[in-house]
């Protein structure tokens, strides 16, 4: 028998994110559509404006790009959300 | 989820390709029951028409449409799953339970802890053995590795690293070379679907004192040190890095062979009509140092040069094949490796004596129209943000028309030569190669 040490390193520990309560609904809502702006993502989200402009017309929506490439955060957009949107859909293409 | 932390609901949606991937970095971010919706994969390269069939359609990993997964994301209430807070340790045992040599391979094969390939099993004793390579103490922090920023870094410790050089199967002397390179926090095991490689060159006296090879074959399976250094990058990127875990932390779609070793090789100082890299980088002659460098591939160049011995013209045309997209974190660059008959023949016939000349040349020979640039997906996914915040010389590239010519590396500086081989045969060979980072070996003896 023999005794060996981990070659496993220790990942961080995980402080739990709450999530933010949900909308009863998105009527007379505000939603944030926003492309991350990886490959095709652009398409696929004007897609989805039009899909809430046909059978959603009551919900508002508003479509960004983040600045930046994907890996970029992009503070001034998460303000704005913050301040006038109600929720947030986003794609990341591939 | 930043948009969740400021108190507005979100739905991320995300192709099915990713599902594991996407779920486990929610957790590791401490969301473990983000709310994703998931679309028929890919979505880049796709129609409008197909993108269209892809929102009115179905989820392929809940079969829910997609529209409707989205809107219950936004809406339905939380749970008390959902709603819980706290801390998650994830604690990490220092000694594996006692077994038998046969059942402790197997279970290092089976968890993923090795390359695929028989590893030396690392004893306390084997351990100690090698932590007398280094001063430091076995508790010291080396460093933070993750496999790519999105990522969560692990931290390890000296005799973390040292337990993976044994792996390696290195030897204690070749210790330092190993923290240098993993006191860098890269991983040689870069989480992309590109695959990326990773390179290390060393320099100075260190080379010598372990036996590394910068001569013939030095890129091949013929050297020791060279062999376990560039082994023990791996493994570190394994297991100390975040995890390599394909479909998780690891994304290359086809894999890169050159991961086993990194192309871990010494220059050829000795032989080059040139200084040595880390010379170049800042660095005194008699210090040892890595140099990280970080692509895809190597391509080797046959024929000798010919009559007119052209190295630096069939460099440039090589090198013309290669994507010139540049990033915040990685300027456009390349690599060459060329052996010393080829130098000595470039500086004596050419007059490139120094390599920064031979750089500066390419540079300016080496170059795209304007519209085959902005053509690159990668230089519009990462070059054209950095365009339209002004960063130059991207910005005004934007203005030039299309048949334009542009230098397919920006600044000369981003094409690196080493010179390596034993002086067999006048080849060379070059890589999409871009330089990273160096550390001094010497701070780890």
């Amino acid at each position: 028998m023999m005794t060996v040490l981990n070659p496993r390193g220790k990942p961080p520990g995980i402080p739990l994110v709450p999530m933010a309560p949900r909308l009863d609904s998105l009527d007379e809502k505000t939603v944030y559509i926003v492309d991350s702006r990886f490959v095709g993502g652009y398409s696929l989200l004007q897609e989805m404006v039009g899909w809430f402009a046909k059978n959603m017309p009551k919900v508002k929506t508003v479509f960004r790009e983040k600045t930046g490439s994907y890996f970029d955060d992009d503070p001034t957009l998460w303000a704005e959300i913050k301040e006038k949107g109600d929720a947030m859909i986003m794609a990341i293409g591939h | 989820m930043t948009v969740e932390k400021l108190g507005k609901p979100s739905a991320p949606v995300i192709t099915s390709m990713f599902e594991e991937l996407a779920k486990t970095n929610a957790f590791k971010k401490g969301m473990p029951f983000q709310r994703f919706t998931f679309v028929p994969h890919p979505v880049a390269g796709r129609s409008a028409s197909v993108h269209r069939e892809y929102i009115e359609g179905k989820s392929p990993i809940t079969g829910k449409l997609v529209m409707q997964e989205i809107i219950e994301a936004l809406t339905k209430p939380l749970n008390d799953e959902e709603k819980k807070m706290g801390f998650l340790e994830r604690a990490v045992p220092r000694l594996l339970a006692p077994d038998t040599p046969e059942n402790l391979h197997q279970r290092f094969l089976e968890t993923g802890w090795t390359d695929g390939l028989p590893i030396v099993l690392p004893t306390e004793e084997r351990v100690a053995k090698m932590l007398k390579g280094t001063s430091h103490r076995p508790d010291k922090v080396v460093g933070r590795m993750a496999p790519s920023s999105p990522h969560e870094a692990w931290e390890y410790t000296v005799e973390k690293v040292a337990i993976n050089a044994v792996m390696a199967g290195a030897e204690p002397e070749y210790f330092p070379v190993i923290l240098a390179i993993a006191s860098t926090g890269k991983t040689s095991l870069f989480s992309s679907t590109t695959s990326f490689a990773r390179m290390v060159v060393v320099n100075g006296p260190i080379r010598d004192e372990i036996g590394m090879n910068s001569g013939m074959g030095a890129m091949g399976p013929f050297n020791h040190a060279n062999a376990t250094i560039g082994r023990a990058w791996t493994l570190i990127s394994r297991n100390l890095g975040g995890g390599a875990i394909l479909g998780e932390t690891y994304l290359g779609s086809q894999g890169n062979n050159l991961s086993y070793n990194n192309v871990c090789i010494a220059e050829n100082e000795a032989r080059s009509p040139w200084k040595p890299f880390h010379v170049q980088m800042g660095f005194k002659p008699e210090e040892s140092v890595v140099s990280i460098f970080h692509g895809w591939g190597i391509i080797h160049q046959h024929g000798a040069g010919g009559v007119q011995k052209i190295y630096h013209r069939q460099m440039s045309t090589l090198l013309g094949s290669f994507c010139p997209f540049s990033s915040d974190t990685a300027p456009a660059g390349a690599i060459v490796l060329v052996d010393p008959l080829v130098a000595r023949d470039l500086k004596e016939i050419h007059g490139f004596n120094t390599q920064e000349k031979l750089s500066q040349w390419l540079h300016e020979n080496t170059r795209i129209t304007v519209g085959d640039f902005w053509d690159f997906s990668l230089v519009r996914s990462l070059t054209l943000p950095l365009a339209q915040k002004g960063v130059e010389p991207f910005a005004s590239w934007l203005k030039l028309p299309k048949e334009a010519l542009i230098p397919r590396f920006p600044n000369p500086k981003g094409i690196n030569i080493i010179v390596v081989g034993g002086e067999t045969n006048a080849f060379w060979q070059a890589g999409d190669f871009r330089y990273q980072v160096s550390a001094l070996v010497d701070a780890w003896r």
